[in-house]
């Protein structure tokens, strides 16, 4: 039995884009216990909310997290319009899955990068963010902004699309669509990657399933729950299929994101073919009085949001549950047994957002 | 072509050494923005009639409506680019330019004096009525 040693990783380490504090017991190289510690980057966002009247919450659940910013601003939206029975037009609930989609590749495709660059594949890093420069730009003319999409907003969405438009983005997708297939076929074929990824933070069904996984790291284990089966905005009335692998490891987990930037560009295809015309918003008067709590798919996995109103312009409470809350405690599961070298690699696969899980 | 990763190789090598660069040299080459893009908020203050419903709509607080010394204000670096003011201003003197402000190294505010519409005259009162007949 060889020395125990603490290694503090993180909350500043290069592979790491946020801050997430981790204490590895390590017995020689291999880690026996992974100790997680967060709190660096809380920004009290939620008690923000109630100090904002309710219209106005939307913009600050947009700034919860830069990368899945258009969801955190259709669920705090939609949590409001449960609450207060606002029946959204069609038309608005298509373009809301529009743009849903459209952030779940460029958040995917992110991920595949810095996946890439921490397994010491840089030039396949910049690939794939050529691919995303794509979808960002999608995302600009649509909207006006890259990050910070500032379309959704109770009772519907602010921008619509003409069809002239939706018709050229079928086609760029097309296009986008077949250069990321090579970049995929990397991923699915090269010797490095398959070599850093396969076997590796393994975390059985039953063990995700009890510790509570979200996402594509629950499907990578074989769960194959989806929110988006809920059929929340229009999902019901869209053909789709939950992405699951069997495997449990870094590169099922890879797989999951890979498939489902496939299953996301099919579904944006859906929309542009499917998209009634109409009205984008409806007017709403009132306060909302009551409480309500939704979830919805996030790229990471689900969201939760709460909120109760007491019939006056502030909101009583405000809550959400981001995915990398959740998948903490499988990750703390999946890095006892590994290797040092792998780490980075481990904690990465969960696509953490910190930003996201303190707000 | 499988069987030969050697061959599949020089091709992808050539692609990307004749092929088109994916960046552009920028400051040579500016940045191209779409119509849609949201810059910043521009205003024509000819137009302007001071009412403060964009200050009043604004989420961040970043306008500023003084009606008694007659200006408009805002925060360009407050300021988060959503919108609101330029949907609420029924005036439609507020407008979206899809260009970045400059970088500032101090924080400025941009003021721009707005000469107040002429105040509506009263429309004279009605003529009494006489009920002698």
């Amino acid at each position: 039995m060889g020395t125990k040693t603490i290694i503090p990783f993180g909350p500043q380490h290069p592979v790491l884009p946020e801050p997430i504090h981790l204490d590895l017991v390590l017995e020689d190289e291999k880690v026996l216990e992974a100790i997680p510690s967060i709190g660096f980057i809380h920004r009290g966002l939620e008690f923000l909310c109630l100090k904002k009247p309710f219209q106005d919450m939307v913009y600050i659940a947009e700034r919860i997290c830069g990368i899945c910013s258009f969801m955190h601003g259709m669920s705090a939206s939609e949590v409001i319009e449960s609450i207060m029975k606002i029946e959204i037009p069609p038309r608005a609930s298509y373009l809301r899955v529009f743009w849903s989609e459209l952030s779940r590749i460029h958040s995917h495709l992110l991920w595949l990068g810095l996946a890439a660059d921490a397994f010491g594949y840089e030039a396949l890093f910049a690939h794939c963010w050529r691919v995303r420069e794509s979808i960002l730009d999608i995302i600009e003319e649509t909207t006006g902004a890259r990050v910070i999409f500032g379309t959704a907003m109770i009772g519907g969405v602010r921008r619509d699309i003409d069809r002239d438009t939706l018709g050229r983005i079928k086609n760029r997708i097309t296009e986008i669509e077949e250069s990321y297939r090579k970049i995929a076929s990397v991923f699915i074929k090269d010797y490095t990657t398959r070599y850093r990824l396969v076997g590796v933070g393994v975390i059985t069904k039953e063990e995700a399933y009890q510790l509570g996984a979200v996402g594509p790291t629950a499907r990578a284990s074989g769960i194959g729950q989806d929110m988006r089966q809920l059929g929340y905005e229009i999902y019901d009335e869209l053909d789709f299929e939950p992405v699951t692998e069997s495997d449990g490891d870094c590169f099922a987990r890879c797989m999951v994101r890979i498939r489902e930037i496939y299953g996301s560009f099919d579904l944006i295809r859906q929309v542009i073919d499917k998209i009634p015309p109409g009205e984008i918003s409806v007017k709403f008067k009132g306060f909302p009085e009551g409480e309500h709590f939704i979830r919805v798919e996030q790229p990471r996995g689900e969201v939760v949001y709460y909120a109760r109103g007491d019939g006056t312009k502030f909101l009583d409470r405000f809550r959400i549950r981001t995915p990398t809350f959740a998948n903490i405690p499988p990750l703390v599961k999946m890095l006892a047994g590994c290797e040092l070298g792998d780490v980075p690699v481990i904690v990465l696969s969960i696509d953490p957002c910190i930003s996201c899980m303190e707000r | 072509m499988r069987n030969f990763p050697a061959i599949s190789m020089i091709r992808t090598v050539f692609r990307y050494l004749f092929g088109k660069t994916a960046c552009q040299m920028y400051p040579k080459k500016p940045a191209v923005f779409f119509d849609t893009t949201r810059g910043h908020i521009e205003i024509d203050a000819s137009r302007c009639i001071l009412c403060g419903l964009c200050a009043m709509n604004c989420p961040v607080g970043a306008i500023t409506v003084n009606r008694e010394k007659h200006y408009w204000q805002i925060d360009h670096l407050g300021c988060i680019v959503c919108g609101a003011c330029v949907e609420k201003c029924p005036k439609k003197c507020l407008t979206m330019e899809n260009t970045y402000t400059a970088p500032a190294n101090s924080k400025k505010v941009k003021k721009v004096n707005v000469t107040p519409p002429p105040k509506p005259k009263k429309p004279a009162p009605p003529p009494p009525v006489s009920d002698q007949g």
